[in-house]
């Protein structure tokens, strides 16, 4: 026992702590950031090595648009590799949880009007997703009683998000996922977050839960758990879909054996892109977003 | 050199054509007929092992399917590959279990993916497919895209029927109460006596092996990187050795340091997750608390040195992406040293608590002859006295060239011995960090080859030591230099069916820490 106190008194107050030492890496985790767009010539290079379209470009009437899908990148930092000006970086922390409605794209970078010198690459070739040739899903089920897929969005009231951002339960839902996810979500139970502070928990059974916190693309095998997982959680019901793959596929998107993304079988509430997000990501969009939540609700 | 001539003699007897080259697996054709005999004479002439058995489908009119068996020959540092084409009119052959028992799974993921069926297997249940396409479709034949969906059915997982007075079924899964993977399990007691285990997987297939056939290294790089969070680096490292392999290059001595160092920071922090693990499986928050936030602190190093959590854009085809530096890797290593001291004296305290030895010494017990049948690997298989490492037995990058290292074996085989080994191999670990940091050369030289334009049809085999055992990953290329074949075999995959011979006769509440124990991947399994 004596050295069990003394083992928790020497590791001392964690919860909240950044790391100890000097960052000797660029890192990958984040969202990522145009630090020097001054220095940005437009040549497209970032785009070209993107290999999940998580970059764009889109013209507009006197220069283009750099566009960031956070749903789609999955931190390969090839981009960043590629870029010979350095213009790009993740920023961690910075996190870009994505509440319902806001587009799923954000500006990166604007080079309308700049005095920009290089010939504006073809933006034509560049937008596409892989995601597109896949043949239509209509009839997503055989047997499944004939339900429609994705179940339709369930209203929820502004006294309900009140009170959940006090007492938040998750029922944690892996369908597919390749565990990275799921190891950051364990990781919000360690000293270091602490999300029972915070009045959020992790439950056993959906029938405890307010919101379903689901990782991975949505596996065709798992549609019947996901289905029957969301139907027993008590209204109202959020649904978080944590990292890339449940945002919008990932890597994975136009397989034959996933869904591209959650919210082709459930509404999502918000999405946590990164691949994976990291625990403080997680735990800001439980709580912030919630809180921003409330706020358009409280708005409508 | 007498086991190379004792292959060489073994391929000239059984095969009809054979190659033999440097640092690349044997290679040698069988008829299928004499597939069965061929194997039963390796197996008890040269002691070979079942590695991979996976099938190809070369999309051409003739001879289109062929049956690959890779073996790994125990008293050699190579794999011997077999491949057996099969005749279009009739896609059987005869079952390797009774030889192999650890041929099952692979053999109902055969038969799900590509239709061929091995006659007389023990079990014909469907092993990745659940509904999610028709039964007679077979998604990993050429002719089925790789982004068409189907409608899914809802269907009832066969199961194994346990019968008798007394006997209770407990249904567990696929989603389970903490935050796990998901996986079905029947379980069947009597009172609170395990009698068996019925395990069903593949609720994560997402098709990764599919969705590689078509794209070159790069591409397929991020599925291999993603197939399991925790194995990454093995999992990208044994894909990019298989490239290698293919291309015939070898990686420039700074990356092969590095990709040693990334491969041990990979199993020290999984070590030290599997030791928090396997106290929470008996509610023992302290030690749970403590050993999470060693984990956290080894994963802040992983993302401050090398950019990712999950040290993921690192290793690449080649050789590696980028690395700190040498002098921020010393500093590394310093910051690595107090934390296993840390560990050792949370350990301490759970060794030391009666409650602890209780519930882990003589539970779960793996015999070290289930662990060879089966053909166990990693720590779970070297707590039951098997000695197995595929850094020493078939040594790759840095390991072939740092000096020797220890590879401790237990022979209690129970759970408390898997506890222990992984606190055994965290020395070895550590040592084999410091050792490639000073090892590093530290000119400037290149930190990955090019890879060159891959020669059509060529193909490449890659093993790596995870922190649960043996992923080996084979690559074929087509006429394009692209993947047209890429099957992975992982280390999860060999150890699951070893957590079922060992929860008999263990109270119910017992079996998650068992399975702790093992602590293995479904994303692994599933792929």
């Amino acid at each position: 026992m004596f050295e069990n106190l003394m083992i928790a008194i020497r590791s001392g107050f964690l919860t909240g702590t950044p790391t100890r030492f000097k960052p000797h890496a660029r890192n990958a985790h984040g969202s990522l950031e145009a630090v020097a767009a001054n220095r940005c010539n437009g040549c497209g290079v970032c785009v070209k090595a993107c290999p999940v379209n998580a970059l764009s470009v889109r013209t507009t009437e006197d220069g283009m648009e750099f566009l960031f899908h956070p749903g789609r990148c999955v931190g390969c930092v090839r981009c960043i590799d590629a870029c010979t000006k350095s213009v790009l970086r993740f920023i961690p922390g910075n996190s870009t949880f994505q509440l319902p409605g806001t587009p799923d794209q954000k500006k990166l970078l604007d080079l309308s009007r700049s005095g920009m010198t290089s010939t504006p690459i073809d933006d034509g070739a560049l937008v596409s997703s892989p995601g597109d040739n896949k043949s239509s899903e209509e009839c997503v089920s055989t047997n499944l009683e004939n339900i429609k897929f994705p179940l339709s969005t369930e209203a929820y009231k502004t006294a309900d998000i009140a009170v959940l951002r006090n007492s938040l339960h998750c029922r944690h839902l892996d369908v597919g996922s390749c565990n990275g996810c799921d190891n950051e979500m364990i990781a919000l139970g360690g000293p270091h977050y602490d999300v029972q502070r915070l009045g959020i928990d992790f439950v056993a059974s959906p029938r405890h839960a307010d919101a379903l916190t689901l990782t991975g693309p949505i596996s065709r095998n798992s549609l019947v758990a996901t289905y029957e997982t969301f139907t027993a959680t008590p209204k109202p019901r959020l649904v978080f879909a944590v990292g890339n793959c449940a945002c919008s596929g990932g890597i994975f998107e136009g397989s034959y054996a996933v869904f591209d993304g959650a919210s082709k079988v459930v509404p999502v509430t918000i999405r946590i892109p990164g691949c994976p997000p990291t625990p403080g990501d997680i735990l800001n969009a439980l709580t912030e977003g919630l809180k921003q939540l409330q706020t358009i609700c409280d708005r409508e | 050199m007498t086991h190379f001539n004792a292959v060489e003699g073994f391929l000239s007897i059984w095969t009809i054509d054979y190659h033999i080259e440097n640092d690349r697996p044997f290679f040698g054709r069988v008829e299928r007929d004499r597939l069965f005999c061929c194997l039963e004479s390796a197996k008890s002439e040269l002691g070979a092992r079942l590695s991979m058995l996976t099938a190809r489908d070369y999309g051409r009119m003739n001879d289109r399917f062929s049956l690959l068996v890779i073996l790994d020959i125990p008293a050699t540092t190579s794999y011997l590959a077999i491949e057996t084409p099969l005749p279009d009119d009739n896609l059987t052959y005869r079952s390797l279990t009774p030889l192999f028992p650890n041929a099952s799974w692979p053999e109902r993921e055969i038969r799900d993916m590509f239709g061929i069926t091995a006659c007389d297997t023990p079990d014909t249940r469907p092993f990745i497919r659940k509904g999610a396409w028709p039964a007679d479709l077979f998604p990993l034949r050429k002719d089925i895209s790789p982004h068409r969906a189907y409608p899914i059915e809802r269907v009832l997982l066969p199961t194994t029927v346990v019968e008798g007075e007394g006997v209770i079924e407990v249904p567990v899964g696929p989603i389970h109460a903490g935050i796990i993977e998901p996986g079905h399990f029947r379980i069947q007691v009597i009172g609170d006596t395990l009698l068996s285990l019925d395990a069903q997987f593949a609720f994560c297939h997402r098709g990764i092996e599919k969705l590689a056939e078509g794209r070159d290294p790069l591409g397929a790089l991020l599925l291999a990187e993603r197939q399991c969070g925790t194995c990454s680096v093995s999992n990208t490292l044994s894909f990019c050795l298989a490239v290698e392999n293919a291309a015939g290059i070898s990686v420039p001595p700074r990356a092969a340091y590095i990709r040693v160092i990334l491969a041990e920071l990979e199993r020290l922090y999984n070590h030290v997750n599997d030791i928090a693990a396997i106290a929470a499986g008996i509610g023992m928050a302290f030690v749970t608390q403590q050993g999470l936030v060693l984990k956290e602190e080894l994963q802040r190093i992983n993302a401050g040195f090398f950019g990712h959590r999950f040290l993921r854009n690192v290793v690449i085809p080649g050789g590696i992406r980028s690395y700190p530096g040498i002098d921020p890797l010393n500093e590394m290593v310093e910051l690595l040293a107090p934390i296993v001291r840390r560990l050792d004296s949370i350990v301490a305290v759970a060794i030391g608590n009666s409650i602890f030895q209780d519930r882990l010494e003589n539970t779960g017990i793996l015999t070290r002859s289930n662990a060879n049948e089966l053909g166990g690997v990693g720590p779970a298989a070297r707590a039951s006295g098997v000695s197995i490492d595929t850094r020493c037995d078939h040594p790759y990058d840095g390991y072939r060239i740092l000096p020797g290292f220890d590879i401790p074996t237990r022979h209690e085989c129970d759970v408390m011995a898997r506890f222990r080994m992984r606190l055994d191999e965290i020395p070895t670990t550590l040592a084999l960090i410091e050792a490639a940091v000073k090892s590093l050369p530290v000119v400037s030289s290149p930190i990955a080859a090019t890879i060159p334009i891959i020669a059509p049809g060529s193909w490449g085999f890659g093993a790596t030591e995870s922190a649960r055992g043996e992923n080996c990953v084979f690559i074929a290329f087509d006429a394009h230099g692209r993947i047209d074949r890429y099957a992975v075999r992982t280390a999860s995959y060999l150890n699951w069916p070893l957590i079922p011979t060992t929860v008999r006769g263990n109270i119910l509440p017992d079996f998650p820490l068992i399975n702790k124990s093992f602590e293995l991947c479904y994303a692994d399994v599933d792929r």
